[in-house]
C-alpha cells in the first residue's frame, strides 16, 4: 500500500511538473517548483539510549510554491510532500509526509483587512521494530491550524485586530487517540499603537479552549492578559517582548486552576551586512507532552547565525534548549499512573553548509545533534548528518 | 491514512493546476495594470507597507502569524539579508534607491552590484539585467519566493495562542535550513508506556515502608532489566521487552534510584 502510495505521489507530481512546465515560463512570479534531495546518516534511528541503530537515509522533498496577487487580495499557496527511505529501519524503511500551507490576504478598505492562514501537516510515522520489540508507538497524524485576523486602522498610529485560531490534531492509530487527540479554539483582541517610528506598544486578550477529544480529563481553558513592545533600536538591531499573566483551568477538578506569567522576546542584529543572528526565549504553561499530564510549565530559548562566507557559501547556525517541567498534582487521576514530579531538557544545535552552483541551484551540507534527558522518558542522543542537492525547477 | 494521503496529493495538483492558467491570465494582464496594494495609484508607500508586500511575495509568510505586525515583517526580512540603506523604518516613504536595494536583495544579486554605497548603482543595475521598474507594484512582479528562506519554522518561542508554534511538527523540520526536529509528537515516546505506569502503581501502593540500607556487594549487576531492583534497568525488566529491547528503558519513571521506587529497592522487587 505505502508503494502504492508513492508510486501515486510520483505520478501526480509528475503530472504538476509537465502541467506546470507551459505556463512556468510565464508565471515565474507566481508558480515555482522547488526540489530538494539529500542523502544522510542518523546515528540513533530509534532514539534509543544504548544499542542504538544507525541507518543511512534518502529524503526527496518537492515543494511547490503558488503566488497570486491581485488588486486587493494575495493568495498564496505551498505544498510540499516528502518521501524518505532508510537503508536500516526494519520493519518499514518508508516514510511519507504532507504539508501545505495556504495565505489569503484581502483589503476590503485602506481600514479594513482580513488576513487567513491555514497549515495541514500530515505526517507518516510507522510503528518501529527492533528485534521483534516495540520501540515506538505508530503515530501518523493529521494536524490543521486555521487562522484569521480580522484589522481594523482606527488611525494612522492605531489599529485594532480581533483574531481566532482552530486547531485540530488526529492520530490514526487508536491508542494514541485516545489520549492526545485534540481540539483547540483561540481568540482574542489586539490594540497596537505606534508611539513613535521605532516603538509600537500593544495590549491584548487572549482565549483559549483545549479539548481533548475523547479524555474531557486533560482538557482546560485559558484567559490571557498581555503587553507587547516592539523597538528598532537601532537600523541593526531590532527586538520585540510580550509579557503577561494565564490563567488556566482545568477540567480535571482535582487539578484546579494554575496562575502563570508567560513571556517572550525575541531579537535580531546585523552585526555586519554578511552576518545575521536572531535569538529568542519564551515561558509559559503549554500543552503537556507526556500522557497523564494535562499542562507543562515550557521555557525555551534559541540562537541562529547566518553568514555569507563569500558571495556564494553561506553558512547558517542553529541552537536551541528547551526545559519542560511536569507536575505530580498537574497529572490525571489515572489508576495506570503514579503522579510524580518530572523535568526534560531538550538541547539541539545544527549547521549547514550552502554553496550556491547558481541562481537554481545548491548543494548543502549539514549536521545536526540533540541530547534530550528526562525524568519521565528514556533519554537519548542524535547525530544526523546530510548532503543535498536544492534546484528551482 | 493513505487514502488521505493520495486525496491531498490529489487535492493539491488540482488546486496548482486549475491556478497556473489563472496565473498565466493574470500575468498576460499585468502591462496594463499592477495588481498589488502598493501600486503606484495608491500613491507612495511606506517601508512598512513595502515590508508587508515582501513577506507574502518572497513565501516568508508562512513563518509568521496570519496577520503580521510591519515590525514582525521587517525582522523576518532582515533575517533574511534584506533591508533599505540604513535599515528599515516603518514610516518612511520608500525611494526609487532603497526600492531598487531590496529587489536586488531579495533577488540574491547583491555581489553583481558594482558600488553598492551609491543607490543609482542598484538602479542601474537592475536596468542592466533588462528589470525596469517605475513602482513598487512594478518592482515586486520581478521577485519569487526565495530560494533559502529564513525562518523560525522549527523554533518559535511565541506565547501567544494565535501565534505560537504547535508543539506539533513533522519530523525534519527546519531551523535556518538546518533540520532540528522537535519532540512534541508521540514519536518521542521510546519507552513502552504499558510498562512503566504498572512499575509506579506498584511503587506507589507500599506506603509506610522504610527505605532499606543498601548491601555493601550488589549481588546483581544493575540494568540487567532482569528485575533485581536496583532501580536501572527495571523499567526495561517489566516484562515486554519492548523499551529493554534498544536498551531504552533504564531512565523510566522510577527506573533510576531517586525515582519514587528506589527507595524500595526497584520496582520489581515488589
Amino acid at each position: 500500500m505505502k508503494l502504492l502510495t508513492s508510486i501515486g505521489a510520483g505520478v501526480l507530481t509528475s503530472a504538476l511538473l509537465v502541467g506546470s512546465a507551459f505556463s512556468a515560463s510565464e508565471t515565474a512570479q507566481n508558480f515555482q517548483i522547488k526540489n530538494r534531495f539529500r542523502v544522510g546518516w542518523d546515528s540513533n534511528v530509534y532514539e534509543a539510549e544504548k544499542d542504538k541503530t544507525d541507518s543511512f537515509k534518502i529524503i526527496e522533498e518537492l515543494e511547490f510554491l503558488l503566488n497570486m496577487d491581485m488588486e486587493q487580495t494575495f493568495f498564496g499557496l505551498r505544498y510540499r510532500p516528502t518521501f524518505l527511505y532508510w537503508t536500516d529501519r526494519d520493519p518499514d524503511d518508508t516514510d511519507f509526509h504532507h504539508e501545505a500551507d495556504l495565505v489569503f490576504a484581502h483589503n476590503f478598505s485602506p481600514r479594513l483587512s482580513l488576513n487567513l492562514k491555514d497549515t495541514l501537516r500530515i505526517a507518516d510515522i510507522p510503528e518501529l521494530i527492533d528485534r521483534g520489540s516495540v520501540v515506538r508507538e505508530k503515530d501518523d497524524y493529521t494536524y490543521n491550524l486555521l487562522d484569521g485576523v480580522l484589522g481594523y486602522r482606527l488611525s494612522d498610529q492605531t489599529r485594532v485586530e480581533v483574531g481566532a485560531r482552530y486547531t485540530v490534531l488526529r492520530y490514526d492509530e487508536s491508542k494514541i487517540s485516545k489520549t492526545d487527540d485534540y481540539d483547540i479554539y483561540a481568540g482574542g483582541l489586539t490594540l497596537r499603537h505606534q508611539l513613535n517610528p521605532d516603538t509600537a506598544l500593544s495590549g491584548d486578550l487572549r482565549y483559549e479552549q483545549t479539548d481533548y477529544k475523547d479524555l474531557d480529563s486533560r482538557s482546560s481553558d485559558s484567559v490571557f492578559a498581555g503587553a507587547g513592545l516592539e523597538q528598532i533600536f537601532s537600523p541593526n538591531l531590532v527586538g520585540n517582548f510580550r509579557g503577561g499573566v494565564q490563567k488556566k483551568s482545568f477540567d480535571d477538578k482535582h487539578i484546579g486552576d494554575e496562575t502563570s506569567p508567560f513571556g517572550d522576546l525575541s531579537l535580531t542584529y546585523l552585526p555586519s551586512p554578511k552576518t545575521r543572528i536572531t535569538g529568542g526565549m519564551g515561558y509559559s504553561l503549554f500543552e503537556a507532552d507526556v500522557y497523564p499530564f494535562a499542562n507543562q510549565d515550557r521555557l525555551l530559548g534559541y540562537v541562529t547565525l547566518s553568514h555569507d562566507l563569500t558571495a556564494r557559501i553561506q553558512l547558517f547556525l542553529a541552537g536551541s534548549y528547551q526545559n519542560s517541567k511536569y507536575h505530580a498534582k498537574q497529572a490525571l487521576d489515572d489508576s495506570s499512573f503514579t503522579k510524580i514530579d518530572g523535568s526534560e531538557d531538550v538541547l539541539q544545535g545544527s549547521a549547514r553548509l550552502s554553496y550556491m552552483l547558481n541562481r537554481k541551484n545548491y548543494l548543502e551540507a549539514s549536521v545536526q545533534y540533540m541530547d534530550f534527558s528526562s525524568d519521565l522518558r528514556s533519554d537519548f542522543d542524535r547525530t544526523r548528518i546530510e548532503l543535498g542537492w536544492r534546484t528551482q525547477l | 491514512m493513505k487514502r488521505l494521503s493520495v486525496f491531498m496529493m490529489m487535492v493539491a495538483a488540482g488546486a496548482m493546476l486549475c491556478a497556473s492558467p489563472a496565473s498565466v491570465f493574470a500575468a498576460d494582464k499585468k502591462p496594463a495594470k499592477q495588481a498589488s496594494p502598493v501600486a503606484e495609484e495608491s500613491g507612495p508607500i511606506t517601508e512598512g507597507e513595502l515590508a508587508q508586500w515582501l513577506v507574502k511575495v518572497l513565501g516568508l509568510s508562512r513563518f509568521l502569524p496570519a496577520a503580521p505586525t510591519d515590525f514582525e515583517c521587517i525582522q523576518i526580512l532582515m533575517q533574511n539579508n534584506i533591508a533599505p540603506k540604513d535599515g528599515w523604518n516603518q514610516d518612511n516613504t520608500v525611494t526609487l534607491g532603497n526600492l531598487a536595494r531590496v529587489v536586488v536583495l531579495a533577488l540574491g544579486r547583491q555581489g553583481e552590484v558594482e558600488n553598492p554605497e551609491n543607490d543609482e548603482s542598484w538602479v542601474n543595475y537592475l536596468k542592466s539585467e533588462g528589470i525596469d521598474f517605475g513602482s513598487a507594484g512594478e518592482a515586486m512582479d520581478n521577485l519569487e519566493p526565495l530560494p533559502q528562506p529564513v525562518g523560525p519554522e522549527a523554533i518559535v518561542t511565541s506565547t501567544d495562542p494565535l501565534s505560537k508554534l504547535s508543539r506539533i511538527n513533522p519530523p525534519d523540520n527546519q531551523q535556518v535550513g538546518a533540520d532540528l526536529s522537535t519532540l512534541g509528537h508521540i514519536s518521542s515516546r521510546v519507552i513502552h508506556h504499558r510498562d512503566i505506569p504498572r512499575i509506579e502503581q506498584q511503587i506507589s501502593r507500599r506506603p509506610g515502608r522504610h527505605p532499606k540500607p543498601p548491601p555493601m556487594t550488589p549481588t546483581k549487576p544493575s540494568g540487567s532489566g532482569s528485575g533485581s531492583g536496583s532501580g536501572h534497568g527495571g523499567a526495561g525488566g517489566s516484562g515486554s521487552g519492548g523499551a529493554g529491547g534498544s536498551g531504552a528503558g533504564g531512565s523510566g519513571p522510577g527506573g533510576n534510584g531517586g525515582g519514587p521506587g528506589g527507595d524500595d529497592g526497584g520496582p520489581n522487587a515488589v
